[in-house]
């Protein structure tokens, strides 16, 4: 036990060797502090915050910036600290918690986050119908992965996860960073940022809720949900944490570049031990 | 080991790096974070500039009004990224010039 007591807090752990390398040190720091300076009348630049958070997800190796945000943990100071992380009074919260769907909606006019559906048949998320709306408004398209997708030369930005015939894309809208070719944005940094919810447990959830839904309101919960209830992010716990970040890896790095891709980053058969893979295509966005 | 300085001369003014906890700066926070602390350090000695020249000459020919001249020091010539850590309260910190990059006999 005592053993176990004084390997102690693995995001603080995480946090210590983040600053012991040099990349993780600086933009960690590039994202600390516009997520902390406060200006004239808010509590922070959010939009200069989440253009920070989303560099670090982008440019830190992963062992270092999921490290962080990832960490298990087995007490409060943990869990506070891992919750810390994204600095969620600035990139997270707001003055009033919106809709999800209308959040939804801002979040695809001003940065995409386009599944692909690529023909009859092929499997849809659990968001299910928004998305096919979005994709027939935004006429998005891209080749079959059987196509070479995914590989050198494959449309920039889009990214496929073999297998299951969906694709992933974000592109820049206004107010926003130019979106660069080959780099996609992770959802961490983006007006749908995802966060803990609380110190007790795995749950996370955008900021927003279904309140004044109206007609639309088994849609709404049914995107809260997928964040809330998601039987990977939740039923495993520590247990299954490797899953658990495998899941997230998906939402927050569904758009990471290509250049990223084989290194094991979104290798999800590696993460999740010894889900089936059929499990697995079922708890992808 | 520090770096040897880049001109070859005072060899001795060089960058060294040390393992410390926050807490060692005594800057007053409380936090478990650590980091890397760079610093410049060694000898000035090899004149660097016919001025450093001069100004030995002088002192040594007691012909100075004043002798709080100074040699030349082993300082920072650049600084380190800004460092930040989270405070035991869940306070957010950043540390700008605290570490050094690039040492010169200054």
């Amino acid at each position: 036990l005592e053993k176990l007591l004084s390997k102690g807090n693995n995001c603080l752990d995480a946090a210590k060797a983040c600053n012991l390398n040099d990349t993780c040190k600086r933009f960690r720091s590039a994202y600390i502090t516009p997520c902390t300076s406060s200006t004239s009348n808010e509590i922070c630049n959010k939009r200069k915050c989440h253009k920070a958070l989303r560099l670090f997800f982008d440019k830190v190796p992963p062992k270092h910036s999921y490290g962080m945000l990832f960490c298990s943990c087995r007490d409060v100071a943990c869990t506070e600290r891992r919750r810390q992380t994204i600095v969620p009074v600035c990139s997270y919260e707001d003055r009033e918690k919106p809709n999800c769907l209308n959040l939804q909606e801002s979040c695809t006019n001003a940065e995409l986050c386009v599944r692909v559906q690529h023909g009859p048949g092929a499997p849809w998320g659990p968001w299910g119908p928004p998305w096919d709306r979005q994709s027939r408004t935004l006429q998005v398209s891209s080749p079959h992965p059987s196509q070479g997708a995914g590989r050198p030369g494959a449309a920039p930005g889009i990214r496929h996860f073999p297998g299951d015939g969906l694709g992933c894309r974000l592109t820049g809208g206004p107010g926003l960073a130019e979106p660069v070719a080959g780099q996609g944005r992770a959802v961490g940094g983006t007006v749908m940022t995802p966060n803990y919810i609380d110190s007790n447990s795995l749950s996370v959830a955008p900021w927003c809720d279904c309140s004044n839904s109206g007609n639309d309101i088994d849609e709404c919960l049914k995107f809260l949900n997928f964040f809330q209830d998601n039987t990977c992010l939740s039923e495993y716990k520590i247990r299954c944490l490797k899953c658990v970040l495998g899941c997230f890896l998906e939402f927050l790095y569904c758009l990471k570049g290509q250049a990223q891709e084989g290194k094991g980053l979104l290798n999800l058969e590696d993460n999740v031990g010894t889900r089936s893979k059929s499990e697995i295509l079922a708890i992808r966005i | 080991k520090g770096r040897r300085n880049q001109k070859g001369k005072n060899r001795g003014c060089v960058l060294t790096e040390i393992h410390l906890n926050v807490t060692d700066l005594d800057l007053g926070y409380e936090t478990k974070e650590e980091l890397i602390f760079r610093y410049c350090s060694g000898s000035c000695d090899a004149a660097e500039t016919t001025y450093d020249k001069i100004l030995k000459n002088l002192t040594r020919k007691k012909k100075l009004v004043t002798d709080k001249v100074k040699q030349a020091c082993c300082r920072p010539t650049a600084f380190d990224d800004d460092l930040s850590f989270l405070d035991d309260n869940l306070v957010y910190h950043i540390l700008k010039k605290h570490s050094a990059k690039r040492c010169g006999c200054v």
